[in-house]
């Protein structure tokens, strides 16, 4: 007897947790507020973690806005080879993945559902290797790149990063509570542009049971060292994160 | 290598998740003219995936079918095939690699809106999946 079946499932799903089956973790850097410094932040510890040894990957999935490739300065001319798949370019000892290898700093504008195909595309696609640890930059908001990375990703462990103006706390508190509703497990909070721990971001840490990874000052040279990774470990800012990482035992 | 084997992975991953131990039949596959896969190159690589999954794979069993891209605009409803484009080499290979990069590349013809959907020829689209068994129900 014969018998058929149409298919019901994407196949890019069925792949990307062989993708990240030798990443050991997976840190998306989110928060629902745009300007709260989640691509620095997500740059910043994965230089610092590729410095202590560790082996890093950083996938920036801010589609219609991609920005790693400047922070990092990664040259216009690198491109990922291809080897059953793409593998990405490593740069200051960080394998990065983006869409702007291949958007080539043109408009980008997507919609919800050509997302949703960019984020399956890219995870699909993209042979990592082992890691330590993959960074994963996100989009502001909790829309449909946020949410396809809670339902393809495995093991994710966010790393949610606000500053401590109520108009981004009230929408990580939103976050926090969407996170513990999946029973996703939050890697700890950053509490950034802020002198000094914030009473408001303490409380919610405490709320939510997330651990507060620290607060990271405002630096006004990081701004002026995007893009050059010598003067960025310079910063403030720099070390700042790896104080944090450090006193969090991360940087194993 | 070319990226077409990791594609090629996903879909014998369906395959093997729908049809394991079965005597395959046919596997039809749509390939969207947007991705420009390689025919050959894909064919190889499903081939050769699913004899590690066991399976038997006669010559005649995957099968493609071509579907040409179809791009029409949200803005004005024009309708436009990827030859109206005008993309060159590279910007082919870009869109080869994240179909969805052609918003980058280029807008409606008749209203310049970059806001247009790819209403067909994507990318790969698992048609059907035939195999021999009688025990499995069929599911649509």
């Amino acid at each position: 007897m014969t018998q058929w079946k149409t298919l019901s499932r994407d196949p890019r799903r069925l792949v990307i947790e062989e993708r990240l089956k030798s990443v050991r973790r997976v840190v998306p850097v989110m928060s629902p507020k745009g300007g709260v410094g989640k691509t620095v932040m997500s740059a910043l510890t994965a230089l610092t973690l590729a410095e202590k040894g560790l082996r890093i990957g950083i996938l920036d999935l801010d589609v219609t806005n991609p920005s790693i490739h400047l922070a990092l300065g990664v040259d216009s001319r690198l491109k990922p080879s291809e080897e059953r798949g793409v593998i990405p370019p490593e740069v200051w000892g960080v394998r990065v993945m983006s869409v702007a290898y291949y958007s080539e700093g043109n408009p980008l504008p997507l919609r919800g559902f050509e997302l949703v195909d960019v984020v399956r595309e890219v995870l699909a696609i993209t042979v990592w290797g082992a890691l330590d640890y993959l960074i994963v930059d996100t989009p502001p908001g909790m829309s449909d790149v946020f949410m396809e990375v809670l339902n393809n990703v495995r093991r994710v462990e966010p790393l949610v990063v606000t500053t401590p103006s109520p108009l981004s706390l009230k929408p990580v508190k939103s976050l926090l509570k969407i996170l513990r509703e999946v029973g996703v497990p939050v890697l700890g909070l950053v509490e950034n542009m802020s002198d000094r721990p914030s009473e408001h971001v303490l409380s919610l840490c405490r709320e939510y049971g997330v651990r507060y990874l620290g607060n990271v000052p405002n630096d006004p040279f990081l701004n002026a060292s995007v893009g050059d990774v010598d003067t960025m470990r310079r910063t403030q800012a720099f070390r700042r994160v790896e104080e944090l990482l450090r006193a969090q035992e991360l940087l194993r | 290598m070319v990226h077409e084997w990791a594609l090629a992975e996903g879909v014998c991953k369906y395959v093997a998740s729908v049809a394991k131990g079965k005597r395959l039949r046919r596997v039809r596959i749509a390939l969207g003219e947007l991705q420009s896969i390689d025919e050959n190159v894909f064919r190889f690589a499903l081939t050769e995936l699913l004899k590690t999954q066991g399976f038997e794979v006669d010559e005649d069993v995957v099968e493609f079918v071509a579907r040409y891209a179809v791009l029409q605009c949200r803005r004005c409803g024009h309708s436009w095939g990827l030859g109206e484009t005008g993309l060159s080499e590279e910007e082919r290979e870009a869109v080869h690699f994240i179909p969805e990069v052609i918003h980058a590349y280029t807008s409606c013809p008749k209203c310049g809106s970059r806001d247009f959907e790819v209403v067909e020829g994507r990318s790969v689209e698992i048609l059907e999946v035939l195999w021999d068994d009688s025990v499995e129900d069929a599911i649509t």
